[in-house]
């Protein structure tokens, strides 16, 4: 299930990337669930390229990408369900190897592989961390799961019947971290399956750095709710546990203050700064955050006057 | 251009058939790798008047000949050391036995993906008068796991611009990535037999300096970092560094004489930082004595104040006790 939101110029790449592993019709439900994207017109993109082996569906409305992606669940019919945004792409070889863990493991309820990060031209820039070498089922998934979010959605792939029995993504998030709630709330229900090999592509843009709730803080309340989620949903994960979860969560809203320094968003910076805070006050925590501080500091002493007014005046 | 440092690379006889590709495998001790590096050559495979595949053992002790049959099954020619001449020789010795056109040495533990040799080989054809072609490399580690990419050279795959000044300032590529035209060896000559570590590294500088590089954005080699590797053993007794400071006075006698002075001095300051990055590792891990050996080097590399402070703080860091358990060896 492939759902798009203004990105139809990476469509015929994701698209792409699934035809060339294809099985077929009878094995293999291939949908675009569009968010009425107005600027774009991904319908074209899935008729060139998909050349009728996939279907598109398009919202009445928009409804924001959580809803978008609860419509992509209620529409699947696969046993298999594999979310790809129309952004990003899987590697030869992904259905394959993810297929066949639920195959010999009744058990597992979902299962990842590490991410690729590409750039908004597509070019590799990292992979995501190595849990373990070795694929298999993880032996402390929720743990794993609810400390981070250990992989991106294209990496992930869910059966149907645990998101029947579980529920689909929470609409309260509204930037970011309902997938990550998802696959911790998995994770206490289910085993996961973990294959270290990288077989999926996820695309970092650079505009999502605005509009994605940085300036209002919105992330960082996401990422709180999340934490809280599951930890109302089990309460017999170890405080430990939950307490790596915020400083880790901590350190990326440092993270996006530093893009914001890098952007010179200084709004921006000091939300972030704030909410990192807020969620964390461990001793990494706390060295970042007076070391970006500092950072930010030099940043702005060493702008030219034009950008400091009540300088320029002076 | 051939001296007493730099081997002859005699031309392929009239009459024995030239295959475009050669591909070429070192191996030294590095058996147990050897059957997946066979086999993403073979699975992409052009067929046996199209590719000479072959590996050259430098005399290992762990059997890479049954690896070969067992995996080649008679298509992956063998050649074994009549004993063990250290790496760049056998390098010297991959690139003798070579019959194709272009030259693929791919050491016995590294990697390509698949893709590798077509994609590499439209670049000879859209631009013939380049002399090497490299992509971008994945790093991975013992196991095989990706652990990170090389940086980003250019946008856009094409000829490389300004590689001569990028290439001379520092090694930044990994030798499964690169893939020269045969005819560039026998005009340059071979691997400089000076050194130890850093042969490839001369080797790009001085492909820079006479014909145009092609580079592919695509990252398809994949290079093994594993402690067993001649690279890990080196590393250890920071022989690496006193043969990067070899490399860089043999590149000074032959870059243009303009620029000669300032590339060698931006060589020296990355490798003296390079020193000092792996020694504070060292340290951190309670390898105490490699710990010191690069800062030593660091410090002999580029006596400069920013080295020598660096220097200082790795020679402290190995007196205070480790927080990680030391390495096995």
């Amino acid at each position: 299930m492939i759902p798009t939101y203004h990105c139809a110029d990476y469509l015929a790449h994701t698209l792409r990337s699934v035809l060339r592993q294809d099985p077929g019709p009878d094995a293999m439900q291939i949908e675009v669930v569009d968010d009425r994207s107005e600027r774009d017109d991904p319908e074209r993109v899935v008729r060139d390229v998909g050349g009728g082996r996939v279907s598109f569906f398009r919202q009445p409305k928009n409804v924001g990408h959580v809803r978008n992606f609860n419509t992509c669940l209620d529409r699947a019919r696969g046993r298999l369900v594999h979310l790809l945004h129309g952004d990003d792409a899987v590697l030869a070889g992904f259905y394959n190897a993810m297929a066949v863990p639920f195959r010999e493991n009744p058990d597992i309820g979902a299962a990842f592989c590490r991410t690729i990060y590409m750039d908004e031209r597509g070019h590799w820039t990292s992979f995501s961390p190595l849990l373990r070498s070795g694929r298999g089922v993880l032996p402390d998934a929720l743990a794993v799961m609810a400390a981070r979010q250990p992989a991106q959605p294209p990496s992930v792939v869910v059966r149907r019947d645990v998101y029947e029995r579980l529920g689909g993504f929470d609409r309260r998030f509204r930037t970011c971290a309902e997938d990550w709630e998802m696959y911790a709330r998995i994770a206490a229900h289910y085993a996961i399956w973990y294959e270290p090999a990288a077989l999926a592509l996820y695309r970092r843009r650079p505009d999502s750095l605005t509009g994605r709730g940085i300036r209002d803080g919105q992330n960082a309340r996401d990422a709180r709710l999340a934490i809280e989620t599951y930890q109302r949903h089990d309460p017999s994960l170890p405080p430990d546990v939950t307490r790596q979860a915020r400083e880790l969560a901590a350190l990326w809203m440092l993270m996006v203050a530093r893009r914001a320094r890098d952007a010179r968003d200084d709004a921006a910076w000091l939300r972030q700064i704030w909410e990192a805070i807020r969620t964390s006050r461990s001793r990494p925590v706390l060295g970042r955050l007076v070391r970006e501080s500092a950072a930010q500091t030099r940043a702005v002493a060493r702008r030219p006057a034009l950008d400091r007014p009540h300088e320029a005046i002076t | 251009m051939t001296t007493e440092y730099r081997p002859t690379i005699a031309a392929v006889p009239l009459g024995v058939h030239r295959p475009r590709w050669s591909v070429m495998i070192p191996t030294y001790q590095c058996a147990r790798y050897l059957a997946d590096t066979l086999q993403a050559v073979l699975c992409q495979d052009p067929g046996h008047d199209a590719m000479q595949i072959e590996v050259v053992d430098d005399h290992s002790t762990d059997d890479p000949e049954t690896v070969t049959r067992d995996v080649g099954g008679g298509r992956v020619g063998f050649f074994r050391q009549p004993a063990n001449v250290g790496h760049a020789r056998n390098f010297e010795t991959c690139l003798r036995r070579s019959r194709g056109q272009l030259v693929h040495l791919l050491h016995g533990d590294d990697g390509v993906r698949d893709g590798f040799y077509a994609t590499m080989e439209r670049a000879f054809r859209t631009a013939p008068s380049i002399g090497a072609a490299f992509c971008r490399q994945i790093i991975t580690d013992a196991d095989g796991n990706w652990v990170h990419i090389s940086p980003l050279e250019q946008d856009q795959s094409g000829v490389i611009e300004g590689w001569l000044d990028r290439i001379a300032s520092g090694q930044r590529l990994q030798t499964p990535a690169m893939v020269v035209r045969r005819e560039v060896y026998e005009r340059l000559g071979g691997f400089d037999r000076r050194l130890t570590w850093t042969e490839d590294w001369e080797m790009w500088v001085r492909i820079a300096m006479h014909f145009p590089v092609w580079y592919e954005t695509a990252p398809l080699a994949l290079y093994r970092v594993h402690s067993q590797s001649s690279s890990g053993r080196q590393i250890n007794t920071a022989e690496t560094i006193r043969d990067v400071r070899r490399a860089i006075e043999i590149l000074r006698a032959y870059l243009p004489v303009e620029r000669a002075d300032a590339l060698a001095r931006q060589a020296i300051h990355a490798t003296a930082h390079a020193a000092i990055r792996r020694g504070r590792r060292f340290a951190a891990s309670g390898v105490r004595a490699a710990a010191r050996a690069h800062a030593y080097e660091a410090v002999r590399t580029e006596a400069s104040p920013g080295v020598i402070a660096g220097a200082a703080r790795v020679m402290l860091a190995t007196l205070l006790p480790t927080r990680r358990p030391p390495e096995a060896p």
